[in-house]
């Protein structure tokens, strides 16, 4: 069954909507929580609020790419639980990440989060237009989807080691493109 | 903070972005730039095309091609848009607001605390400056928002009152809505449902009707519409009606004086075996869908107006 379908199922509120969301999407929004909360146990629970959290905003939406919104609405859940000190932290591929990227972003504490989460987004989305299609897609698989650098080289078919050294080289790029959007 | 700071960042990327990632194309890269600045320029002829086709829009006859719906990434299989031919005002609108809940910045259309939950809403408008912009997409193509929506209730009445009864046979009296249903103020309505033939046979149906005069966020449904086979039909009454017959899947589309209906059926030619297919039902051929297509009152339904 394709995004599609499943769409019109939610939309005739078909539970058949939801093993066909998790027979489609299951393995990828699985992936995401994990990544984030590091606890397969965590995950399952985060999956399932998932699939609950499709069902009850669409309708009214209408996504144009399912695949990502629910992969978005997995992640969004799976921060929450991460926040509110449930998972387990400081141990997922999510904290090596951010760890990562922490490297390019200066402090910011003269505006709000929000507003500054905004600003660097709009740069980061500047800066990933800029990028080649493999560039972006390991940027995109690390640091959104947060996977493990052996994933994305399975993916990919890189060496870890080359791997490793684009992710690095691609975080100079973006540390000199946010210095220089200052 | 600088760690909350990055992760509400990256939730913001865009979803064009996260989309392509979410699997690996093989690494064929010369082509794969080619393919998507060829996907680009493509969305631009679209657009171009979109916007002549509405300047040069008017009633006439049209064919199942003229309610696809374009996508500029392509969505791997064929769609059409329940709510119009392609230059309606309405397919027009929906075509603009669409584009524009897809491409708006980050955070320009989150919802706002105590933010009211209306028909706006309902559209996917969240923020003031989404709302606005709505209406002015709205203004453009001379469509009212409607004021409400509801829950088809007493379901029965209502399609007695729709001339579309006799179809809907097992519809509850009143409450339990046996698949789904919306009634907008205005007259618009979506009602999915189990129809029934003369002669026993049931299959899905939906039946949609848009007014004119007040947008209503379209429904796409999937129907490889290239091997459907077409033809237009006068039914009794002398309305005009373009009809479909594919393989699983049959459309009768009306461009009436008042709105835009638009009846899609789950059954087609060779659905299902001679004797029970595999969803239950039986298979079309043209003359059932002409005979099912008497068995709508398509000026009743246009009539409709509150």
């Amino acid at each position: 069954m394709n995004d599609r379908e499943i769409i019109e199922l939610l939309f005739s509120r078909s539970e058949e909507a939801v093993s066909a969301l998790a027979e489609r999407h299951g393995k990828a929004v699985g992936r995401v929580a994990v990544n984030i909360l590091g606890s397969l146990h965590d995950a399952e629970e985060c999956v399932n609020d998932t699939w609950l959290g499709v069902w009850n905003s669409i309708p009214p939406q209408r996504p144009e790419h399912l695949g990502s919104y629910v992969c978005r609405v997995a992640r969004n859940l799976a921060l929450k639980r991460y926040h509110s000190g449930k998972a387990l932290k400081r141990n997922s591929q999510y904290d090596i990440a951010l760890e990562e990227l922490g490297e390019c972003v200066a402090a910011r504490d003269d505006v709000e989060a929000e507003y500054a989460a905004h600003l660097l987004s709009e740069s980061i989305n500047i800066f990933l237009g800029t990028l080649s299609y493999e560039d972006r897609f390991v940027f995109v698989r690390r640091y959104w989807y947060s996977d493990s650098l052996m994933d994305i080289a399975k993916m990919t078919g890189m060496s870890y080691n080359s791997l490793s050294q684009r992710l690095h080289r691609l975080r100079a790029r973006l540390k000199k493109h946010l210095d220089e959007e200052v | 903070m600088k760690e909350i700071i990055i992760s509400m960042a990256m939730g913001g990327i865009s979803s064009s972005y996260v989309n392509e990632a979410a699997a690996f194309c093989p690494p064929n890269d010369a082509r794969g730039r080619k393919r998507r600045r060829k996907i680009a320029v493509a969305a631009l002829v679209a657009a171009l095309l979109a916007a002549l086709a509405f300047t040069a829009y008017t009633k006439g006859f049209f064919n199942i091609q003229d309610m696809e719906v374009e996508h500029p990434e392509g969505w791997g299989y064929e769609a059409v848009d329940t709510s119009g031919y392609e230059g309606s005002p309405l397919y027009m609108a929906n075509e603009e607001w669409d584009r524009y809940l897809e491409f708006c910045p980050w955070g320009e259309n989150d919802p706002q605390p105590g933010s009211k939950n209306d028909m706006y809403t309902g559209n996917g408008a969240y923020s003031e400056k989404a709302r606005t912009r709505l209406d002015e997409i709205l203004s453009k193509y001379g469509l009212k928002m409607p004021e409400h929506y509801e829950a088809f209730d007493g379901h029965k009445e209502l399609c007695t009152q729709l001339g579309i009864g006799e179809i809907f046979p097992e519809c509850p009296e009143k409450g339990i809505n046996p698949v789904y249903a919306q009634y907008y103020q205005g007259g618009s309505f979506q009602l999915f449902d189990v129809a029934q033939m003369p002669n026993g046979e049931s299959f899905g149906c939906q039946i949609f009707r848009y007014d004119r005069e007040y947008f209503v966020k379209r429904i796409s449904i999937v129907i490889q519409w290239d091997s459907m086979e077409e033809w237009s039909y006068v039914c009794a009454d002398g309305t005009e009606l373009l009809v479909g017959l594919g393989d699983n899947k049959s459309i009768l589309a009306a461009d009436l004086e008042n709105s835009f209906v638009f009846v899609c059926l789950q059954t087609g030619r060779v659905n299902c075996d001679p004797e029970k297919g595999r969803d239950g039902t039986q298979t079309f051929d043209k003359a059932e869908l002409e005979e099912f297509a008497e068995l709508v009152d398509f000026a009743l339904i246009d009539s409709i107006s509150e």
